[in-house]
């Protein structure tokens, strides 16, 4: 398989807000590591290191009961102790003890959707081994890693959901876009990334396109040092439906909200067209020019980059775009971004969200009862965030014909552990 | 069965469950509290109505009835646009848990929200037949080791006194001796090599000299009486989903897993693709043939013979089974429930009504996970094996629905 991006890391980020944004990848990660839960379509928790939870009536303390006769990647039992310390190295604000075949979470505030944030590829449960090196529980071992370039992932005899059917796993990173189409067609991958707006332009039988739900929110970032009325300004002159129309093909979904409409039900309370007259008023507080830097190697990023800038203008706002590390680029105040989802849990994904936009907000997410609770805490991220949401696209993958059992979850998680390949296939 | 979180759910906030024949009227009765408190009693109020999820025309006109009724008894007055104080925005809404009901009450240049959370899965609880069941299992087999299948025959004119057992390997004939049961003949099943290991296997009987043995990458025919005798091929032909050969509805099996992959064939699925799927189904639906598959995603999927739809239906584990009775709608599904290998399951029936599934019986508790649920030889009863947590066998029961309590 093959991939844009390039991630030097195969053990999940445990501080999100100081790793970088694409040191890991999600869909490796969970490829090598369990997480205590899973989620199912509905956004459920589901077990899987672990087999049952129960909390206090105010969702202070959480109790996880843990699978027993779980093997690492090394061949020795996962302990309680194990579990628990690489869950307080994700979870530096609870306090994760073990104690016998369970680990006990405890919080100074609730925490409502524990089993959900369990779920979470940054949860996942890291050992460590010799020289430090992380070991993980799941279907497939790192044979050989190659930060940023290659990996080489093996199916682990002593998975405890029983051997997967592939033998290994062969990844390439950084690959474009365009190079992967061509692998594709030329049968030297068989899993390659795909433009969600190249998606609709050209069917082919020999293919099946994975196409999940929007779960990637492009936004612009802005930097600290820009004035507010350029965020409102620029937040009022992007028309989203266009973008998503004619720039996606309709597979996105326009949005003004941090998290898509499918999963909160509530984000289209939050403006999505244009109000180009409004942004005008905001003129005389704008600076005389503004860059929007975006990855020159995102076509669909690029596309919205300039359309974003066509609107901006059109709105009386003076913005050019560049590609991000040249030098038309540096000092530029807007970075068009890509931010993945990380659950299909509301409040999970809402708490991945803040972890990096503002940590502060987090026990307002984790402590959010009901929807309105949630909607509330969300308006109040976004208003103190520098992000304008743009647009929700869907993760979209093309697959070999010969990849039998391939299932996904809503969101683009893999069960890559029940694929196997057609006879006749490497 | 599959994973289940022992663990609690919890609801979000308000949260209402619905107890009654599609009775909107808790919810909707939340909601119109909700608006006047944010609008103030005796207000001339406009409503507007938007539907963004899959409640019926008739579900919001329901709702819209009851939501009305509440905000009159409360003094506000219901008016067109042009004579209000207030218009308010009223969204029928659903997300990953339900559905979400939000009103917008404007206030200045500002707004006020109200939301109202409505679990999706509560929709099972509208009206079935009617017509309270009972599900009974009854023992029919145990034994240290897994086993696949299991038919109780007929001999001599006593039913209930031989029993076919099938395991990966063989199919053993046993008659009863008393109290106990005796070898009456144990066949090997010849060309079955690699199976995985959990497989599955079943077997159709259509008369005791017409027995047929399903496994994976394995058909085996032949006759149970006089001799029991069969002949195995090595084949992918598809799986019977029914219980009788003739199924309008067969599924090709993976032959080295423990589900079917999805292809369709018989009458009704020739040419149709569903996603992966464990189990299957079948009801009635206004005289035609509904099949419910019971995917490996955990999503149950409606196939009429031309249309794949997914339902609505959640909490089912991955066994389902269909059974034709004199209850109710004379058509009912049984299924497990979800959960993890190490805790008991449990089977219920349930009625499709409108799509959605209506429980109508209790559950039937387990001792161990569920890891069969066929439709019985003559589709009126269903046998599920169990793997007692306690005492380690594996043991078979016959599930039969009567009507009333």
């Amino acid at each position: 398989m093959e991939m844009r991006g390039v991630p030097t890391a195969f053990a999940p980020a445990q501080d999100l807000q100081s790793a970088p944004l694409g040191s890991t990848d999600d869909h490796i990660t969970l490829l090598i590591f369990d997480t205590l839960t899973r989620l199912d379509n509905n956004g459920q928790a589901q077990p899987l290191l672990a087999i049952s939870w129960e909390h206090l009536p105010n969702f202070k303390r959480w109790v996880f009961t843990l699978r027993p006769n779980v093997k690492l990647h090394n061949g020795t039992m996962l302990q309680p102790a194990t579990v628990a310390q690489s869950l307080q190295a994700s979870n530096p604000g609870l306090k994760v003890s073990a104690l016998a075949d369970t680990v006990v979470f405890e919080s100074d505030t609730p925490v409502v959707d524990m089993p959900a944030e369990m779920a979470r590829a940054s949860n996942a449960i890291v050992a460590k081994g010799s020289n430090n090196v992380p070991l993980g529980t799941g279907p497939f071992r790192v044979a050989d890693w190659q930060g940023g370039r290659r990996a080489l992932l093996q199916a682990f005899d002593g998975y405890w959901g029983g051997r997967p059917f592939l033998d290994a796993i062969e990844i390439t990173m950084g690959r474009a876009l365009r190079d992967q189409l061509v692998d594709f067609e030329t049968g030297k991958a068989d899993l390659v990334e795909c433009a969600a707006d190249q998606v609709r332009r050209s069917p082919q039988d020999n293919r099946k396109v994975l196409l999940s739900a929007p779960d990637e929110l492009i936004a612009i970032a802005f930097d600290k040092s820009s004035p507010a009325a350029l965020q409102r300004a620029v937040s009022l002159s992007v028309d989203r439906p266009a973008i998503n129309a004619v720039l996606l093909q309709r597979l996105g979904e326009p949005t003004g909200a941090l998290l898509p409409q499918w999963m909160s039900g509530y984000a289209f309370l939050f403006p999505i067209f244009a109000d180009v007259d409004r942004a005008r008023q905001l003129r005389s507080e704008l600076p005389n020019s503004v860059t929007l830097a975006y990855d020159g190697n995102d076509a669909l990023l690029r596309a919205i980059a300039e359309r974003v800038s066509l609107d901006a203008r059109q709105a009386g706002i003076p913005m050019q775009t560049a590609q991000e590390h040249t030098a038309d680029a540096t000092g530029a105040a807007l970075h068009l971004v890509r931010l993945p989802m990380q659950s299909s849990d509301p409040v999970a994904a809402l708490a991945g969200l803040a972890s990096i936009l503002d940590p502060a907000v987090l026990p307002r997410m984790r402590t959010a009862k009901s929807m309105e609770q949630l909607y509330d805490a969300e308006k109040s991220l976004l208003e103190n965030s520098r992000l304008v949401p743009i647009v929700y696209v869907p993760d979209a993958h093309l697959l070999s014909p010969s990849i039998r059992n391939w299932t996904e979850t809503r969101v683009g998680g893999w069960r890559v552990d029940d694929v196997w390949l057609e006879a006749g296939k490497p | 069965m599959k994973f289940r979180a022992i663990a609690l759910l919890f609801c979000f906030g308000v949260c209402v469950p619905l107890a009654a024949a599609e009775d909107w009227s808790t919810p909707a009765r939340q909601l119109a509290d909700k608006i006047n408190g944010a609008a103030g009693p005796g207000s001339a109020m406009a409503l507007t109505f938007n539907n963004a999820s899959s409640l019926t025309p008739s579900d919001l006109a329901d709702i819209r009835l009851a939501m009305e009724s509440q905000l009159r008894t409360q003094g506000t007055r219901i008016v067109e646009p042009a004579q209000a104080d207030v218009e308010v925005r009223v969204t029928f809404a659903q997300n990953v848990r339900g559905y979400l009901w939000v009103a917008e009450v404007p206030h200045g240049h500002t707004q006020e929200v109200g939301m109202v959370e409505v679990p999706r899965a509560q929709r099972a609880t509208v009206a079935g037949s009617g017509n309270a069941m009972v599900l009974r299992k009854t023992a029919l087999w145990s034994q240290e080791g897994p086993f696949l299948d299991v038919i109780p025959l007929e001999m001599n004119g006593a039913s209930g006194n031989a029993l076919l057992v099938l395991e990966s390997q063989y199919v053993t004939l046993y008659t009863k001796q008393g109290s106990g049961w005796d070898v009456l003949r144990r066949f090997p099943l010849d060309r079955v090599t690699n199976q995985p290991r959990d497989g599955r296997g079943r077997m159709i009987l259509t008369s005791l000299t017409d027995l047929s043995v399903y496994l994976p990458g394995v058909v085996c025919s032949g006759p149970v009486l006089p001799l029991l005798n069969l002949g195995c091929e090595a084949t992918d032909d598809p799986w019977p989903l029914a219980s009788d050969p003739q199924s309008s509805v067969k599924g090709f099996f993976s032959r080295s897993r423990n589900f079917f992959n999805g292809v369709l064939s018989g009458s009704l699925g020739q040419g149709r693709t569903a996603p992966p799927f464990f189990s299957a189904a079948q009801v009635d639906e206004k005289s035609s043939e509904l099949w419910l598959f019971d995917g490996t995603d955990g999503q149950i999927q409606f196939f009429n013979g031309s249309n794949l739809t997914p339902a609505e239906i959640s909490g089912w584990g991955s066994d389902i089974a269909g059974v034709k009775t004199e209850c109710g709608l004379n058509s009912q599904v049984l299924a497990s429930r979800t959960g993890d290998w190490n805790t008991p399951d449990a089977v219920q029936a349930f009625e499709i009504v409108n799509r959605q599934a209506v429980p109508v019986s209790g559950a039937v508790e387990f001792g161990g996970p569920v890891t069969v649920l066929w439709t019985a030889p003559g589709g009126t009863t269903a046998v599920a094996i169990d793997h007692n947590l306690t005492s380690g066998k594996y043991e078979a029961f016959s599930l039969t629905i009567s009507c009333g309590r």
